[in-house]
């Protein structure tokens, strides 16, 4: 279904912004439009409890389209390049390209 | 008319408070400490603000009347470690305006174990929507990523890092109100195991159940000595959550606020920096100007390790506990005791002037909302 990560992007100015936001803190423009955002490369990583007592990787992925974002991580080290895609609204990061989101 | 805050007071904080010590009740004890310190009365009382992340269904005006408040000025602050010094900014105000005449600030919480799960997995929509699907368990997560940044790019290590918290907790052991005083050493730090690495237990607050008050009061009702607001400034989504927060808000905003203050960084006496985790206590204090050669492993282990500058002299949150909204007039509090020289064992010889800061509210990345004021002795 999901062909990519996608993010937000005025439709103004082309600043693009993850989370979504209501005004674009650039412009200020209202008006958005959508911008691929499936490749980054990871920064920091670490490795943490989830609140189910489960170990989780998170980390700081500096997307190509220029946010940096948090996102769930599972092979990829700090410099790797990386895949993005939403899980099960889970954003997650992996070096390798992966299947499209699950259903 | 000066405004002048004129008492403060911090019902002690507990790890494992009974139930009955409730929001309420600990924001209560507060009030009630403060007026004392201040030399004030319940019925002296016309202005009312509050910060607490567990007060609801009630609200500002609820606790003022569970108080037996009337008030004309009346003020809620929901933003966590920035609320007190927002709280501060405004009554200074009002009283100067001639708004109210008295004005007592409280902040505190009391959360059970639910009810903190709920806070941190429902603390904004973007942490809802974007942070809690990953597994996020808190903000431990985001500061280790901050960390390891900061460490990296100007050549820090945990043995750097580990001065502020080792520091802390040797002024924690001259605090009975902390709720960590043993020693801590560098050893024990460095071999601790990662809760989120590199961060340690020793890198993040223990939740305990309190609360925290101040009076701010004009000129003619203090007795005793009391604390003028000198400069106070803000900055809120000072990078709108797109930089790398190596800087922040404080950059911004410390030329203006030393300036405002008449005084340079050097000038103060003592510093009370906002301590969620070492590295924001130490990003606020290079920022703000107090590590002027820029030389942060120097300060780090001279000015902090040996305590050559008074930082964070109750233990600060990392030692003295982080009692939900309070955490932002935790140091409020220890600063406004320092000035009046109320601090017991603690208690810094001819403090002065005093920086204090304020600092959180994260927004998806990192903090979005700092403050910081600079607070002078009246005698
Ligand atoms: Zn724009």
């Amino acid at each position: 279904m999901n062909a990519g990560f996608q993010i937000a992007a005025c439709a103004r100015c082309a600043h693009a912004v993850w989370p979504p936001r209501s005004l674009c803190p650039v412009c200020g423009s209202p008006d958005w439009t959508t911008v691929g955002a499936a490749d980054g490369v990871a920064e920091e990583r670490t490795e943490t409890t989830a609140p189910d007592g489960t170990a989780v990787c998170l980390a700081s992925v500096r997307l190509a389209a220029g946010p940096v974002v948090i996102a769930r991580v599972t092979d990829a080290a700090p410099g790797d390049p990386v895949h993005l895609a939403l899980e099960a609204g889970a954003l997650v990061a992996s070096t390798v390209p992966g299947p499209p989101a699950r259903a | 008319m000066k405004a002048l805050i004129a008492g403060s007071f911090e019902a002690p904080y507990a790890r494992h408070a009974p139930v009955a010590r409730d929001t309420t009740a600990l924001l209560a004890e507060a009030v009630v400490g403060a007026l004392a310190d201040a030399g004030l009365g319940h019925g002296d009382v016309d202005g009312f603000g509050v910060a607490s992340f567990s007060l609801g269904p009630d609200r500002a005006i609820d606790l003022a009347w569970r108080l037996g408040l009337k008030v004309r000025w009346i003020m809620e602050d929901p933003h966590g470690g920035a609320s007190a010094l927002n709280l501060l900014q405004h009554a200074v105000r009002a009283v100067e305006a001639g708004d109210a005449e008295t004005i007592v600030l409280c902040a505190g919480d009391h959360l059970g174990r639910a009810a903190f799960a709920d806070l941190v997995a429902n603390y904004n929509r973007a942490t809802a929507e974007h942070l809690t699907p990953l597994g996020y368990a808190g903000p431990n997560a985001l500061f280790a990523l901050l960390t390891q940044r900061y460490c990296k790019a100007h050549g820090l290590t945990r043995e750097d890092l580990g001065q502020i918290p080792v520091a802390q907790r040797a002024w924690a052991a001259r605090n009975p109100g902390a709720v960590y005083r043993d020693p801590l050493t560098i050893e024990e730090y460095l071999a601790a195991a990662p809760v989120a690495a590199p961060l340690t237990r020793y890198d993040c607050v223990p939740v305990v159940a309190g609360a925290d008050a101040i009076v701010v009061t004009t000129s003619d009702r203090t007795s005793g000595p009391a604390v003028r607001v000198r400069a106070l400034r803000a900055l809120y989504n000072a990078d709108q959550q797109e930089g790398d927060a190596l800087t922040t808000g404080f950059a911004e905003l410390a030329d203006d606020l030393w300036t405002a203050a008449g005084a340079r960084p050097e000038d103060v006496q003592a510093a009370f920096l906002y301590d969620d985790y070492p590295v924001m206590a130490l990003i606020q204090a290079a920022d703000l100007g107090l590590v002027p050669d820029g030389d942060l492993r120097r300060w780090l282990h001279t000015t902090v390790g040996e305590r050559s500058f008074p930082l964070n002299t109750s233990g600060g949150q990392l030692s003295a506990g982080q009692a939900g909204a309070a955490g932002g007039m935790h140091g409020l509090v220890e600063a406004v005791a320092q000035l009046r020289g109320t601090a017991g064992e603690r208690q810094v010889p001819a403090a002065e002037l005093a920086l204090v800061s304020g600092y959180g509210m994260v927004l998806y990345r990192h903090g979005s909302s700092h403050n910081a004021a600079i607070l002078e002795r009246i005698a």
